[in-house]
C-alpha cells in the first residue's frame, strides 16, 4: 500500500514538473497563442508578464496593420515596394482575402478590387472593366463590348488575346492554389507594360516555395447550380532548387438552360430556336428560318446547361543561386468550354467559346538583369460550331530590362519582343479551286513588335520626393507606325502618414488580327435577309485606341489601422475602331422577276411575271475596320478606405464615381447605315448617277420560287397539267390535218374522255418530274459609298424636298455614355470572432447601366450583390466553410442580353499545410 | 439599396463586438493593480470593490478576471457604479474614455478616501487621475501619478511603478 501511495505520488510529482517545465515563456509566445490563453491563465501571469503579452501583441498589431494595408507590390514599379509607397493606383488582392472571400474564379475575386467593374453574364464568367470605357464604339456587334484596353498577365507574361483582343478569362491556366497575390494598376501605363495597358494592368503572381518542408494550398467546393470546383497545389524547396505542381478544375451551369433570341425577344429551347419553321418576324424577312440551317446547333451547343467546364494543370521549377540571382521554368495546359456573351453575330445572344493551349515561361533573374521568355500555343474556337472562328495561335514574348541603380538614381531599359501568329485554314473548308475563303483571316497571320524602352526613377529630398519618367517606343509589323507612351509620375511623402503623387501618361491598344487581317465573305444568300454578301476587311493602317490621362492621388493613414486612399482621374481615349460599312454595290430593279414551270420533253409550259418589290437591294456590303472620330472623355474619382478595427475585424470600402461624355458620337448603327445606303443608291440612279454595270437580283429568287411552289401546290400545278393536255391534243389534231379553231373545239368535248386521260396521265407524270427555275430580277448595279457627314449634309437635303424622313443620325453629337455606371463600388467585412472562425462579408453596387449594341438597347438596373463566406478551422489552418453568391438571388441581368443571376450556395473545405 | 443599408449596419454592429481585445487587457491590468497597490487599513476589511462608472464592456471581462478570486482575504466584486457620490466606497474606480468628463467630480469625491482612480483617455493621469491607460507603439500600457495617487489615499508599489510610464 505504501509502495502505491509512494507511486502515486512520484507520478504526480513528475507530472507536476513537466507540466511546470512546459510552463511557456511568455516572451517567446506567439500572437496566436496568447489570443487562446483563457482568463484564469491571465488572471495567474504576474504584471511584469502582461506587460510582455502586451508587448507581444503591440509590435503584432502594427505587423498586422502593415501586412493588411500596406503590402508589397511590384507592379507599379516592377520591382517590390509597399503600396503605401507606390507612384500608381495600385490594389493588391492577397491569397488570404481571395480565399476568405469565398470567390469562385479569378474574375469574381476582382470584385473586391477598387475601380474595377465586374459584371457576371453567364454563371461564372464575367466582363471587367477599369474603371469603365466599356461598350465603345457602342450600337456595333456585341464584341466591342469586350475589354480590350486592360492588359492581364501572369507574372509578367501577357495572355492578351490578338486575335479579337482582350483576355480569354476561362483560359487562364492558374487557379487560387496558385495564386500569391493580384496586383491591379488601374490608368494608363503602356510605357511601363507596352500595348494593351490603357486602361490597367491586372497581374497575377503566383506563389514561390519558401519552405523545404512540403506546402500544400488547396481548395474545393461544391453546391447548387451544378457548381464544384478545385485547386491544388504542392511545393518545397530542396536546397537550391525548388517546385510546385498544381492543377485546377472548375464546372459551373448555366441559370437557365434556355437562349435568349433576339429577333423573338425572349428565352428559347434550344431545338425551338433550330427549328425551320422558326422564322424572322419581319414580314421582309419572314421567309428565313432564325437558325441558320446550314449549320448545325448541336455543333454550336454540347449543351446549353453549362457554364464554366475548364481545367488546367501548372509545374514549376526554380533555381536559386542567391537572392538577387535566381531562376525559374514553368509550364502547363489548360482546357476550357463556356457558354458567355458572342463573338460572332449570331441570332442567339451566347455562343460557346473553347480553348486549349500549352505554355512554358522562363524567368531569370541575375543581379540587375531580369529576362523572360514565354510561349503559348494553342487552339481557341471563339465561336463554337461556326466555321470560320477556329484558330491555332502560338503567342511568343521576349523581355529584357536591366536596373542600373546610382545611389537615388534608378535607370532601367528594356527591350521587348512579341509574335503572335494565327491560323485558321486548318479549320476551314477549302472551295473547289482550293481557295480558302470562309474564314475570317484564311491564312497564317503574324503580328510582331518589337519595342524598348526606359524608365528613370529618381529619389530626392531624403527620399520623400521621387519623380519617375517612362518612355517606350514600340512598332507593330501591321504597319510603318511608331507608338511612343509615355508616364511621368511625381509622388511626395509629405511624411509616413500621407503621401500625394500625381500622374500623366499615355497608352495605346495594339493590333490584333482581326482588326488587321480580316478577309471574310459572309454568303448571306437564303439564309438570311439582304445583302447578300457581306464583306470583312481589315486595315493594316489604322490608328490603335489610344488613351491620354491625368491622375491624382491621396494617401493617408489618419491611423495606424486606417489606410485611406483617394484617386482622381481624367483621361481622354482616341482612334477608337469599328466595323463599318464601307461601300456597298446594289441592285436598282429594271423590270419584273420571272417563273417557268419547265415539264420534261415540253419544255417550259408555264411563266409568271411579278413586280420588283423594291426600288434597290444591296447586294454585296463591304464593310471595314476602321478609325472613327469618336473620341471619350472621362473623369471621375475612386476612394479605398481599409480599417483594421481590430484584429478580429477588417472593414474595406470602395466607390467609383466617373461620367464618360462621348464627343463626335454619331449612332452607327449598321442596319441603318446599310439602309441609307441602298436608299441613296436608288435616289441617285433615279438621276442616272452610280451606276455601274447591269445585273441580276436574286436576293427575291428564292422566297419568289417558294411562293410559286406554293400556289402550283395548291392547285395550279393541276391547272397547268390541264393546260399542257389541251394543248398536246389541239397539236395532234392539227397535225392531223386540223385547223387551229376546229381542234380548240373538238378538245374542249373530249375533257374525261379515255383520250383526254390517257394524255393527262402521261402530262402528270412529266409534271412530276417538272422543274421550276425563277429567274432574278433585272437590274442596273449601283456602287454607293458611306461617309457620315456626307450623309448627314444629303439625308437633310433630302428630307427638305420630303423625300426621306431623317432624323439626324449621322449628325456629330456629344453624349452622357451611360454603359458605364456612374456609381461602382463595394465593401468586405471580415470579422473573425474566434481564432478559428472567419466571416467575411462582402458587396457590390453599381448604378444603371446602358447598353447598345446592333442588337439594341439594353438597360441594367442599378444591382447590389451580396456574398459570404464563413470558414471554420478544424485543423491548424485548414477550414471548413459555407460560402453563399449573390446571397440574396438578386435574379437582375449584370450584362446585355445575358443570364439572369441567381444564388450559388456551397459547401467546400480549404487546405494549408 | 435598403439591403446595403443593412449590411453597412451590421458593419458597425459587428465592430461593437471587437473592441473586445483591449478591453480584455485592460480589466486584466486593473485585476493586477490590486496586487501592486496599498490601501488604507479603513478598507481592508470588507469586499474588495472595483467600480466601472457608466456602462462598459469592460464590466464584464473584469467580473470574467476576479470571479472566485479575492485579495488578500477580500472578495473581489465588480459593479458598475451607479452614482459619482458613491464612489468613495470602491477600492478601484475606472472611468471609461466616454465617461472622462466625470473624473473631476470623481476625484473630488475620493480624496483620502483610498480609492485608485483609473482613466482611459489621453493627458489623464497627468491631470487627474492615478492610473491612465496609454499605448505607446502600439502596445498597451499605462500612466502613473504618484502625487494623484497620495492625493486619493492609496500607494503603489515601487514593481509597479517601474513598469507604468510616471508622469508628474
Amino acid at each position: 500500500m505504501l509502495k502505491k501511495i509512494l507511486l502515486c505520488f512520484i507520478v504526480a510529482a513528475v507530472a507536476s514538473a513537466q507540466s511546470f517545465g512546459q510552463k511557456k515563456d511568455v516572451s517567446q509566445m506567439t500572437r496566436a497563442e496568447i489570443m487562446a490563453m483563457s482568463y484564469d491563465e491571465l488572471a495567474d501571469l504576474s504584471i511584469e508578464d502582461v506587460m510582455l503579452l502586451t508587448k507581444t501583441l503591440g509590435i503584432s498589431l502594427d505587423e498586422f496593420y502593415e501586412m493588411l494595408l500596406n503590402k508589397d507590390v511590384t507592379s507599379a514599379s516592377k520591382k517590390a515596394e509597399s503600396s503605401f509607397d507606390s507612384p500608381l493606383s495600385t490594389t493588391v488582392l492577397s491569397y488570404d482575402e481571395i480565399i476568405a472571400s469565398g470567390a469562385r474564379n479569378v474574375q469574381e475575386a476582382l470584385r473586391l478590387v477598387p475601380g474595377l467593374i465586374v459584371r457576371e453574364k453567364t454563371n461564372g464568367n464575367y466582363d471587367i472593366h477599369i474603371r469603365g470605357n466599356n461598350n465603345i464604339p457602342d450600337e456595333s456587334l456585341t464584341v466591342y463590348t469586350e475589354n480590350t484596353m486592360a492588359l492581364v498577365m501572369i507574372n509578367s507574361r501577357p495572355v492578351y488575346n490578338s486575335i479579337n483582343g482582350g483576355t480569354f478569362w476561362e483560359s487562364l491556366p492558374v487557379d487560387f492554389a496558385d495564386i500569391d497575390r493580384i496586383e491591379v494598376v488601374r490608368g494608363a501605363a503602356s510605357a511601363l507594360y507596352g500595348a494593351n495597358a490603357v486602361t490597367g494592368v491586372i497581374n497575377i503572381i503566383t506563389k514561390t516555395p519558401d519552405s523545404e518542408d512540403i506546402q500544400v494550398f488547396g481548395h474545393a467546393q461544391g453546391g447548387n447550380l451544378g457548381s464544384y470546383m478545385g485547386s491544388l497545389s504542392v511545393g518545397q524547396n530542396v536546397g537550391n532548387f525548388g517546385f510546385r505542381v498544381s492543377g485546377n478544375y472548375q464546372k459551373m451551369n448555366r441559370t437557365t438552360d434556355k437562349l435568349y433570341v433576339f429577333d423573338n425577344d425572349s428565352l428559347m429551347d434550344k431545338n425551338d430556336v433550330a427549328n425551320p419553321d422558326f422564322r424572322f418576324k419581319s414580314p421582309a424577312s419572314s421567309w428565313f428560318s432564325v437558325w441558320n440551317q446550314n449549320k448545325s446547333i448541336d455543333d454550336w451547343y454540347k449543351d446549353t446547361e453549362t457554364a464554366v467546364d475548364r481545367f488546367g494543370a501548372n509545374l514549376s521549377l526554380y533555381y536559386k543561386v542567391s537572392d538577387d540571382i535566381n531562376f525559374s521554368l514553368s509550364g502547363g495546359y489548360q482546357n476550357s468550354y463556356v457558354t458567355s456573351s458572342s463573338f460572332g453575330d449570331p441570332q442567339v445572344s451566347l455562343s460557346v467559346r473553347e480553348m486549349s493551349g500549352t505554355y512554358a515561361d522562363f524567368i531569370a533573374k541575375v543581379k540587375g538583369l531580369s529576362l523572360q521568355g514565354n510561349v503559348l500555343g494553342g487552339t481557341q474556337d471563339i465561336v463554337r460550331g461556326d466555321e470560320g472562328f477556329k484558330v491555332d495561335n502560338i503567342n511568343i514574348n521576349i523581355n529584357a530590362e536591366y536596373d542600373f541603380v546610382f545611389g537615388d538614381l534608378n535607370v532601367r531599359p528594356g527591350f521587348y519582343y512579341q509574335s503572335a501568329h494565327y491560323d485558321d485554314k486548318p479549320y476551314l473548308t477549302p472551295d473547289s479551286a482550293g481557295n480558302y475563303t470562309t474564314g475570317y483571316l484564311n491564312d497564317h497571320i503574324r503580328i510582331n513588335s518589337f519595342a524598348g524602352a526606359l524608365r528613370i526613377d529618381y529619389k530626392m529630398l531624403d527620399e520623400k520626393l521621387r519623380l519617375i519618367g517612362g518612355l517606350r517606343a514600340e512598332k507593330f509589323s501591321v504597319s510603318d507606325k511608331l507608338y511612343i507612351p509615355v508616364q511621368l509620375v511625381a509622388s511626395y511623402n509629405i511624411n509616413d502618414k500621407h503621401m500625394i503623387r500625381g500622374v500623366v501618361s499615355s497608352a495605346n491598344r495594339g493590333p490584333f488580327t482581326v482588326d488587321t487581317y480580316s478577309d471574310y465573305m459572309w454568303n448571306r444568300e437564303g439564309v438570311r435577309p439582304m445583302p447578300l454578301k457581306m464583306h470583312f476587311e481589315g486595315d493594316k493602317d489604322q490608328y490603335q485606341a489610344a488613351m491620354t490621362m491625368i491622375e491624382l492621388g491621396y494617401r493617408v493613414r489618419p491611423a495606424r489601422n486606417v489606410l485611406v486612399e483617394l484617386e482622381a482621374f481624367s483621361n481622354t481615349t482616341r482612334d477608337f475602331g469599328c466595323l463599318l460599312p464601307e461601300s456597298m454595290t446594289a441592285y436598282i430593279h429594271t423590270d419584273s422577276m420571272v417563273a417557268n414551270v419547265n415539264l420534261p420533253q415540253v419544255g417550259t409550259v408555264f411563266t409568271t411575271k411579278q413586280p420588283a418589290p423594291a426600288p434597290a437591294i444591296p447586294n454585296q456590303v463591304n464593310l471595314k475596320y476602321q478609325n472613327i472620330d469618336l473620341e471619350a472623355h472621362q473623369f471621375g474619382a475612386t476612394i479605398d478606405v481599409e480599417w483594421v478595427a481590430t484584429e478580429k475585424l477588417l472593414v474595406k470600402v470602395f466607390g467609383t464615381f466617373q461620367n464618360t461624355k462621348l464627343k463626335d458620337h454619331v449612332s452607327y448603327n449598321n442596319s441603318q447605315i446599310i439602309t441609307d445606303m441602298t436608299t441613296l443608291a436608288a435616289v441617285n440612279a433615279q438621276q442616272g448617277q452610280g451606276i455601274v454595270g447591269q445585273g441580276v437580283d436574286n436576293y427575291f429568287k428564292t422566297p419568289f420560287l417558294n411562293g410559286v411552289k406554293q400556289q402550283l401546290d395548291a392547285g395550279g400545278m393541276q391547272q397547268i397539267e390541264a393546260g399542257v393536255t389541251q394543248q398536246i391534243l389541239i397539236g395532234q389534231m392539227m397535225q392531223a390535218g386540223m385547223t387551229q379553231e376546229q381542234a380548240l373545239a373538238q378538245v374542249s368535248q373530249m375533257v374525261g374522255t379515255e383520250t383526254w386521260n390517257n394524255v393527262a396521265a402521261q402530262v402528270h407524270a412529266m409534271a412530276e418530274n417538272a422543274e421550276i427555275d425563277a429567274q432574278g430580277i433585272p437590274s442596273a448595279i449601283a456602287e454607293q459609298h458611306f461617309d457620315a457627314d456626307k450623309y448627314h449634309q444629303t439625308l437633310q437635303q433630302l428630307q427638305g424636298a420630303g423625300l426621306v424622313d431623317y432624323d439626324g443620325r449621322y449628325e456629330k453629337k456629344t453624349i452622357t455614355h451611360k454603359a458605364t455606371p456612374s456609381f461602382f463600388g463595394g465593401f468586405c467585412v471580415n470579422y473573425k470572432p474566434i481564432e478559428k472562425l472567419n466571416i467575411y462579408a462582402s458587396g457590390n453596387f453599381y448604378s444603371k447601366q446602358t447598353f447598345k449594341t446592333s442588337n439594341g438597347t439594353f438597360e441594367t438596373e442599378p444591382k447590389f450583390t451580396m456574398n459570404c463566406k464563413v470558414s471554420y478551422k478544424v485543423w491548424k489552418d485548414n477550414a471548413v466553410f459555407v460560402n453563399a453568391r449573390n446571397a440574396f438571388g438578386d435574379k437582375k441581368q449584370e450584362f446585355a442580353w445575358t443570364d439572369e443571376t441567381k444564388g450559388c450556395y456551397l459547401v467546400g473545405l480549404d487546405l494549408k499545410f | 439599396m435598403k439591403k446595403a443599408l443593412l449590411t453597412l449596419l451590421s458593419v458597425f454592429v459587428l465592430h461593437g463586438l471587437c473592441n473586445a481585445q483591449d478591453d480584455k487587457f485592460k480589466a486584466l491590468f486593473i485585476y493586477k493593480f490590486t496586487q501592486y497597490m496599498e490601501w488604507p487599513t479603513s478598507k481592508q476589511t470588507g469586499d474588495f470593490k472595483i467600480g466601472v462608472l457608466g456602462g462598459s464592456p469592460i464590466t464584464n471581462e473584469l467580473k470574467a478576471f476576479t470571479a472566485k478570486r479575492s485579495v488578500g482575504q477580500q472578495k473581489i466584486v465588480v459593479e458598475e457604479i451607479m452614482s459619482i457620490e458613491d464612489c468613495p466606497k470602491y477600492h478601484i474606480v475606472f472611468v471609461p474614455a466616454k465617461a472622462s468628463s466625470n473624473v473631476g467630480e470623481i476625484t473630488k469625491n475620493v480624496a483620502n478616501k483610498g480609492v485608485l482612480v483609473v482613466t482611459d483617455k489621453q493627458g489623464m493621469a497627468a491631470s487627474m487621475s492615478g492610473i491612465n491607460f496609454t499605448k505607446v507603439d502600439g502596445q498597451q500600457t499605462f500612466e502613473i501619478c504618484v502625487k494623484h495617487m497620495r492625493d486619493h489615499g492609496v500607494t503603489a508599489t515601487k514593481s509597479l511603478l517601474s513598469l507604468g510610464v510616471v508622469v508628474e
